[in-house]
This record gives C-alpha cells, structure tokens and sequence, in this order.
C-alpha cells in the first residue's frame, strides 16, 4: 500500500483519500481506522464536559460500575459503559486486556511477566496496568494486523 | 480449542512421566492401560477448573494458587479413591507426585507464556 502525503495551507481539517481497484480487506480495515480515529468521547472532569478523540486515549477503565477514560495525564468519567465502548472502539486499535480495561495498542510500550504470575502492560506515558493471561492472544492479534 | 486439548495431553504425558520414575523407584515394571485413561481424564478435568479459576480473574496471586492447588490436588485425591490407586500408592506418595506434576506444568506453562509475551514486545517495536 502506497502512502502519500500532501502539505496543504488552503484546508482547515485534514482530509484522507483512498484510492483502491479493489475493496480488500486491508482496504477496508484502514477506512475502519480513518473513520474511528476522529471519533470522539463525552466525558466530564470536575463538573466540565469534554470531548475526547479516541486517538487520545491510553486506557479504559471500570470501577465500581463507573467508567474512567485516562488519557495522557487527565482522568474522565464517561456514562457509557465499557463493554459499549469496546464495541465502539475495537476496529480503531483498542483491545481488551483484563475484564474492566480496554487499552489503546498505539499507546503500548511493552508487556512484562511479573513474579507473581501477574502481567503488566507499561505505557508510553509510563503508566502500568494489569494484564490478565487470558487476553494475551487478543493483543498479539490487534499488533499483527496493525503492523501488516 | 485445539490449544486447551493440547495442553490436555501435554500435562498427560507429564503425569505418565512421573507416575513411570515413582513406579521405577517401586521397582516395578509396567504401567496398566486404564492407568493412562484415568490420568487423561483427571488431566482434563484439572485444566478445565483451572480455566474456570482463571475466568475470576482474583487480583491476589496467593489466594488465586492455594485455590487451584486445593481443587488440584483435592481432585486427584478423589479420583485416587474412586479409581482404587491407594492400593499400589500411598496419600503422600500422591500428593507429592501431584505437587510435582503441578510445578513441571506450571513452569512449562510461564515458557510458553514469555515467549507470546517475547512475541508482542517484538511487534511493538516493529510497528
């Protein structure tokens, strides 16, 4: 797939084209990601609404049936529910990765096997967060086809 | 699916291992044919109660190992009852043989679980 960037002052919002002879999957899969890369999230911090893009979520996270959305530094609460948002989310590189997080794959740094048999994801941001086993192979999967 | 029948009979042919060195210590010289069926079934009914375990996902690692190794452990002190293995060895002999069996696992288990892990960092860096 051939990539090709233009620098332009006469638009305001960035604009993607794809050309394609054929609707192949991958074709598909990157318009997945194009369309769900602006998608946007109401939340509220400290009595504020906020939208925010999905591209800048690390992780999800539910807490005492209340769902926290963590971006880069900033906690937000959100009405939705994680498993909506898993829904929501899960053509745009998010993975679930124990039974109350989804995380955000292009904010994943590395996995590490603790000694506790527990698994731990580090962040770019550093963060670290609990892994469960059991969704191993679904991360292996989203990294798989994001980098074919 | 063909993964959990795999390790199935993977953790079989580490029971029949070791069940062999404790018979050789014993000094004897065959191992009877319901012997391995009894393992196998045993073996699948651990796996699948551990994968039931494993669904709670317990955020505390030693409740979550004293759990597994009860219900392990307990499982084939009860098969050794209905399956009349008291009679060639003894509760001791068993359960140490079933502690034995459980490390080997658990031990081949966290290779196989470093390598997928190997596997994602290795994808990380390439994307």
């Amino acid at each position: 797939m051939q990539l090709t960037m233009k620098n332009r002052q006469d638009i305001e919002n960035p604009a993607v084209t794809i050309e394609y002879r054929e609707l192949t999957e991958n074709v598909k899969r990157v318009c997945d990601f194009v369309r769900g890369i602006d998608k946007t999230i109401l939340c509220k911090k400290e009595g504020q609404s906020y939208s925010i893009f999905a591209g800048d979520i690390y992780y999800i996270e539910s807490v005492d049936k209340k769902t926290f959305i963590y971006d880069k530094s900033d906690v937000y609460q959100t009405n939705l529910r994680l498993i909506e948002l898993d829904e929501m989310l899960s053509n745009v590189g998010f993975v679930r990765v124990s039974k109350s997080t989804i995380l955000n794959v292009e904010t994943l740094s590395s996995v590490k096997n603790l000694a506790n048999s527990k698994l731990e994801a580090v962040l770019t941001n550093g963060e670290r967060i609990c892994v469960s086993r059991k969704y191993l192979k679904d991360i292996r999967e989203v990294l798989i086809r994001r980098n074919r | 699916m063909r993964k959990n029948i795999l390790n199935i009979f993977a953790m079989t042919g580490v029971t029949l291992v070791v069940l062999s060195l404790v018979a050789l210590c014993y000094k004897a010289s065959f191992l009877c044919l319901d012997t391995v069926f009894q393992a196998l079934g045993v073996n699948a009914l651990i796996y699948f109660g551990v994968y039931i375990i494993n669904k709670f996902e317990i955020p505390y690692f030693l409740l979550e190992t004293t759990i597994k190794l009860i219900y392990s452990i307990g499982l084939i002190l009860v098969f050794g009852m209905i399956f009349g293995w008291y009679s060639s060895l003894s509760v001791t002999v068993l359960t140490v043989m079933s502690l034995a069996i459980l490390l080997i696992c658990t031990f081949l288990d966290t290779l196989s679980i470093n390598g997928e892990i190997n596997e994602i960092n290795q994808l990380i860096q390439d994307k």
